[in-house]
């Protein structure tokens, strides 16, 4: 049996939210973010998936995920929230770095079906980690710089250059003005992260980080955009697996600290394959890896699809 | 179009001034020819004047010269007497020697000019004579004079016996002595000549007056010529200045009625020039209206957002007020539902076990019996327990849904487009409800409530007051290194005679003292771009300013910052659109 954490400071919620999951998980609650963390503190079991609320007094919840994440890494974090401020949004992203980011009043199916692929997320991970701590293999960072390919998609030329001046000295830098070419470039590089904007002129860039993500799940998806738009930015965490949301005009540190750790977390998860959950969910296709013959469009139509049938958020 | 509404008039003057002299050149020639003659006619009388002093000085002078000849002969005649008498004649040989001198210097004067004395001593310088006549007559008067005037200087230079012989002896008895003769003769041509003498001398004072007459009546001739003449140059003159009235009249008329013709044209030009004038006054009119209508429409849109801003702020907070208790309370309906589709089973076994009881033989009611069991064991409850509980907060939840929708409308007050009396301490509990949310995690609110007397008021415009108010202290707590930083927010009320008091203060930042005379200015804002339109305290200032309030703030940097407002009991209605009304208007504007 898994156990879920939830977090509220409402009382009601938890005792609803208990009622539903009780009878098939192990539940525990708390009402603020310390005695949450005093709970993973103490915890002898794994705790497979928390579920917080962003707005409670003391600790806000991406404060609280990104605690667990240090404390717990296999435990799934997911938002539970009765606001959606795009920063509450962006920072449960760029700190918390979430499963899942979920409205208030939720769907209690949807939300069953999200806690039930979380709790499974959260097993693969924990049995590559102790394959991982096994094996002895970590061999993230070892990577020479100038053989991390980048790409960076950006309808705007003078940003485009920005770009290449900024990182083509470090990485071997690719650059893209619309899907179409990078969706080729994709198909002929082996590209550790793909740096985007939100509104590119042939799809959205929730489908197009979809569909990156889909095809190669090991690569790390940023957003770099001037749109702030909260239910865009829910999409791409909850279909994109966005690895971070950054906001133009964006601080050069922050960009280049985004990349280091979106690098990171390529060569990691090349390592050790973390499930993808469109494919998790419906497993039928496989990662073209060759990408030869798929065309943008196509992979487009088939994200589309499936992101409509998806029974999770 | 630059150019002047009379463009004929300056030059007009020119061209005036310029006609004007040259069509009075002539008759200013006239006047001077005018001038000239009369003066010359005055000269001229001058000259009559003078030429008849000086003929009648001559006459004069040429009457004595009669009266010496006459007593020359006369005085002679004397002597003689004395001397045939025997008596003395010394004296008279003296008188003589006088008239002597005085005639003959007289005689030379006439003649040749120079200096001479009139009978009453006068020295006076005459001009020798010029006239032909005269001259030949005083040569003659000289010729008889030169052969008397011997005969005379004799008498006076010869001696005394002589002179007896010459005045008394006869002529015989002289005979011996030539020069007794001539004196003799002399003397007798003297006492016979001096009738000639004196008639001679009659005739030069006749000639010299004729003269005078003459040149005098020369003198008129040509003065009543002048007259004449400048009687005519003055009739001419007057012809002129008539004909050149006449003929000024008839220009000024032909001008007048120029310029009458050019007053239509230019009339004419200016009622065009009027009626355009007005068509682009309309127009402006037109347009002024539509720029202050879209004026209106921005402004409105500007207070929209600015009421969307604050709106925006309390939309957050609601949206999470009133989610958390609907995703619980939805949450429970659906488990409900559960819970309920477990009760129809055992409903559904109880009417079965009811009715088998009822109508069945036993071994039927065994065997539901038995099949009752297993739903029996399956009985937890426990379960139906917490479904109560389930019930409780759902319609605690819903409740407190319910109290939400209750506070927004109390706080938008939409129905209460009219002066209500409110109290205003309830007014600051709904905004502190609406804002629940913004406020939790940043302020602790204290209230200090006088006790309150309603007010008239505008109790949804006071609200949006309250919550601008509210949400900026509540802001002004917030701090960026500390997101768990909590102030403290203090609502105050009071009634001070016929007053409201009503004072927000905060524990946050601050205002800085150069802001703090700037904050009620639209579009005065500190907080960056895209974050907040600055209208907000400009709004607030006006809604306390119309309900005939002040609004002021007091604020120390690092301490907080207190508003305070204070509000009349009985609002004076002003005159001017309430902004609510201007509200309303100016979204249907926009809309």
């Amino acid at each position: 049996m898994h156990t879920i954490l939830f977090v509220d400071d409402e009382a009601s919620i938890l005792t609803s939210l208990s009622f539903s999951f009780k009878r098939n998980y192990n539940v525990l609650t708390a009402q603020d973010g310390h005695s949450a963390v005093r709970i993973f503190q103490t915890a002898s079991t794994p705790i497979h998936v928390i579920v917080s609320d962003q707005r409670m007094p003391g600790m806000l919840g991406v404060e609280l995920l990104r605690e667990v994440k240090v404390i717990s890494p296999a435990t799934m974090r997911i938002l539970l929230t009765g606001y959606s401020d795009l920063q509450d949004v962006i920072s449960s992203v760029n700190v918390g770095e979430v499963f899942r980011y979920v409205n208030k009043p939720w769907n209690i199916d949807k939300l069953r079906e999200t806690i039930n692929q979380a709790c499974q997320f959260s097993d693969r991970i924990q049995l590559l980690r102790e394959s991982v701590a096994a094996n002895k293999t970590v061999a993230t960072s070892l990577q020479p710089r100038r053989e991390t390919h980048l790409l960076f998609v950006e309808p705007d030329m003078i940003s485009r250059n920005a770009l290449r001046a900024l990182f083509g000295g470090d990485y071997t830098v690719h650059l893209a003005a619309t899907a179409a070419e990078a969706f080729d470039i994709l198909q002929k590089k082996p590209i550790a992260v793909v740096t985007t904007e939100a509104f590119l002129e042939e799809v959205d860039g929730a489908d197009f980080l979809a569909i990156i993500k889909e095809k190669y799940p090991d690569i790390s998806t940023i957003l770099l955009t001037d749109t702030q738009d909260a239910s865009l930015a829910i999409r791409l965490i909850n279909e994109g697996s966005l690895f971070r949301y950054l906001v133009k005009p964006f601080r050069q540190d922050e960009l280049k600290s985004s990349l280091t750790l979106a690098i990171l977390q390529h060569y990691s998860s090349k390592e050790n394959p973390a499930p993808n959950a469109l494919s998790f969910e419906s497993p039928s296709h496989q990662p073209d890896v060759s990408g030869q013959g798929t065309s943008m469009y196509d992979a487009l139509k088939s994200v589309r699809e499936r992101i409509q049938q998806r029974k999770t958020y | 179009m630059a150019q002047p509404a009379f463009p004929y008039e300056d030059n007009a003057s020119k061209k005036f001034q310029f006609r004007y002299l040259k069509r009075y050149r002539d008759i200013l020639f006239y006047a001077f020819l005018i001038f000239f003659l009369a003066s010359g006619i005055l000269v001229m009388n001058f000259l009559v004047a003078d030429s008849g002093k000086k003929d009648g000085e001559v006459i004069n002078i040429a009457g004595r010269q009669r009266m010496l000849s006459e007593k020359l002969s006369k005085t002679i005649g004397e002597i003689r007497i004395s001397a045939l008498t025997g008596k003395s004649y010394e004296n008279q040989i003296l008188e003589l020697q006088d008239i002597y001198q005085e005639f003959n210097s007289v005689d030379n004067a006439l003649r040749e000019g120079g200096t001479v004395k009139t009978s009453d001593g006068k020295a006076i310088t005459i001009e020798p004579l010029t006239d032909d006549s005269a001259r030949a007559i005083l040569k003659k008067v000289n010729g008889v004079w030169n052969g008397y005037k011997e005969s005379v200087h004799l008498i006076i230079e010869s001696k005394p016996e002589l002179q007896d012989t010459l005045l008394a002896g006869s002529v015989e008895t002289m005979g011996e002595e030539l020069d007794s003769l001539a004196l003799l003769q002399t003397a007798n041509f003297a006492a016979g000549n001096s009738e000639v003498m004196l008639n001679m001398m009659e005739t030069l004072t006749k000639r010299l007056a004729d003269m005078a007459s003459e040149r005098v009546n020369t003198y008129q001739t040509i003065q009543v010529v002048g007259a004449v003449l400048l009687l005519i140059l003055f009739m001419m003159s007057i012809w002129r200045v008539g004909t050149s009235l006449v003929s000024q009249e008839v220009e000024i008329e032909k001008y007048s009625k120029g310029l009458e013709s050019l007053v239509v044209t230019r009339t004419a030009q200016l009622e065009t020039a009027q009626a355009d004038l007005v068509h682009i006054n309309e127009n402006l009119e037109q347009l002024v209206e539509i720029r202050t209508g879209e004026l209106k429409e921005s402004q409105a849109q500007l207070i929209q957002s600015e009421k969307m801003a604050s709106l925006g702020q309390m939309v957050a907070g609601l949206a999470h007020e009133i989610n958390t208790p609907l995703g619980f309370v939805l949450n429970n309906v659906c488990e409900l539902h559960d819970v309920q589709k477990g009760l129809r089973q055992f409903l559904d076994r109880f009417v079965l076990t009811h009715n088998t009881m009822l109508n069945g033989s036993p071994a039927d009611l065994e065997q539901v019996v038995v099949e009752n069991e297993s739903t029996v064991s399956a009985l937890n409850m426990a379960f139906y327990e917490e479904a109560d509980q389930l019930f409780d907060e759902s319609k605690e939840g819903l409740n407190r849904i319910k109290d939400l929708v209750v506070d927004l409308k109390n706080f938008s007050r939409l129905d209460e487009a009219m002066m209500k009396e409110a109290n205003l301490n309830d007014a600051l509990d709904t905004t502190v409800k609406i804002a629940h949310n913004f406020l939790k995690h940043r302020v602790t609110v204290v209230k200090d409530y006088g006790q309150l007397p309603p007010v008239k008021c505008y109790p949804s415009q006071l609200n949006q007051v309250f919550l601008n108010l509210i949400t900026n202290a509540a802001q002004a707590c917030e701090k960026p290194d500390d997101p768990h930083a909590m102030g403290t927010l203090t609502l105050r009320t009071s009634q001070e005679s016929d007053k409201v008091i009503i004072e927000v203060s905060d524990t946050g930042v601050g205002i800085a003292p150069e802001h703090l005379s700037r904050i009620f200015e639209p579009f005065f804002t500190t907080k960056p771009v895209g974050s907040g339109t600055g209208l907000g305290l400009s709004i607030v200032y006006k809604i306390i300013e119309q309900h005939g309030g002040k609004i002021s703030v007091e604020s120390a940097v690092g301490k907080g910052t207190t508003f305070r407002i204070e509000l009349p009991l009985v609002v004076q209605v002003k005159r001017t659109k309430l902004f609510a009304e201007e509200l309303a208007n100016t979204s249907i504007h926009s809309n």
